[in-house]
């Protein structure tokens, strides 16, 4: 007795196949993706933020650098605008407006670590990690911190290979997950400012 | 990731956008002025605190809405 061979249905693999093909969702699945990055990140900083009122309530000792803690702020807030202003300029196809306006995010960026650092080793002498309102205080601005470096370091990257040709109008998913992201450092430093300095 | 050619830039579209940049930036620095003044002159009272509370929002909903473009994620031509 022979058996006939079935034939093969390869009717799932050619759809498989096309769905792997199928490129459409992706810029939509990145948005998504970083935004859920971006929530998890809320949470860290939420529960940071939420330790230094537990730790120490509303107090904050009269040692704190009011004036470079404002003109950082302001620096850092350049910097977002700027960084805008380059995400503008590379769906625009504007190229010199991206450079430039990335290089200037670049450099706020900079001179917001520096004013940064200048601030820690005040605060180390005024109050150090050991004091409730300095282990709070060390811990959110060493997160930032961390942020910060890590989004410089993302940006720096997009500068360089904006320098060398990359990117455009319809090729800016780059530019703006970096950007996004700088702006993300801006956002927690709009909350960890106040809570810090302010409040 | 390849290189761009080169395309029109719609100079129109693109200064409304550079407008709509600068019109947060505008805002962002006349909240964080007016959140120092409210600190210089309340500081270490309640309503000094509580009075703090609406221009971190405001600032916040400003880099999400203007810079973030945050309502693009529910809108149907994203």
């Amino acid at each position: 007795m022979t058996t006939e061979a079935a034939p093969l249905d390869t009717s799932h693999d050619a759809t498989h196949e096309e769905w792997h093909q199928d490129t459409s969702f992706q810029p939509r699945a990145n948005v998504l993706g970083l935004w859920l990055f971006i929530i998890s990140e809320v949470f860290l900083f939420s529960a940071f933020l939420a330790a230094r009122f537990y730790t120490t309530g509303t107090d904050r000792p009269d040692d704190l650098n009011q004036n470079l803690a404002l003109a950082v702020t302001i620096v850092l807030l350049i910097s977002s605008v700027s960084a805008y202003l380059a995400e503008t300029s590379i769906k625009f196809n504007n190229r010199r407006g991206f450079i430039i306006s990335l290089g200037i995010t670049l450099l706020m960026g900079m001179i917001f670590m520096g004013g940064v650092t200048f601030e820690l080793r005040e605060a180390a002498l005024h109050f150090p990690p050991e004091t409730p309102y300095g282990s709070s205080y060390f811990m959110l601005i060493g997160l930032h911190a961390f942020h910060v470096v890590t989004g410089l370091i993302a940006l720096l990257i997009v500068f360089v290979l904006g320098v060398r040709g990359f990117f455009g109008s319809t090729n800016s998913w780059g530019v703006e997950g970096a950007v996004k992201y700088w702006h993300f450092v801006d956002l927690a430093w709009v909350f960890i400012y106040p809570t810090l300095y302010l409040l | 990731m390849t290189t761009q050619q080169q395309v029109p830039i719609d100079r129109t579209k693109m200064r409304a956008a550079y407008r709509k940049g600068l019109w947060g930036a505008f805002w962002l620095a006349v909240l964080t002025l007016g959140e120092f003044l409210v600190f210089a002159v309340g500081d270490g009272t309640t309503w000094g605190s509580l009075a703090l509370i609406p221009f971190i929002f405001l600032k916040a909903w400003i880099i999400l809405d203007v810079f973030m473009h945050v309502k693009a994620l529910w809108s149907p031509d994203h």
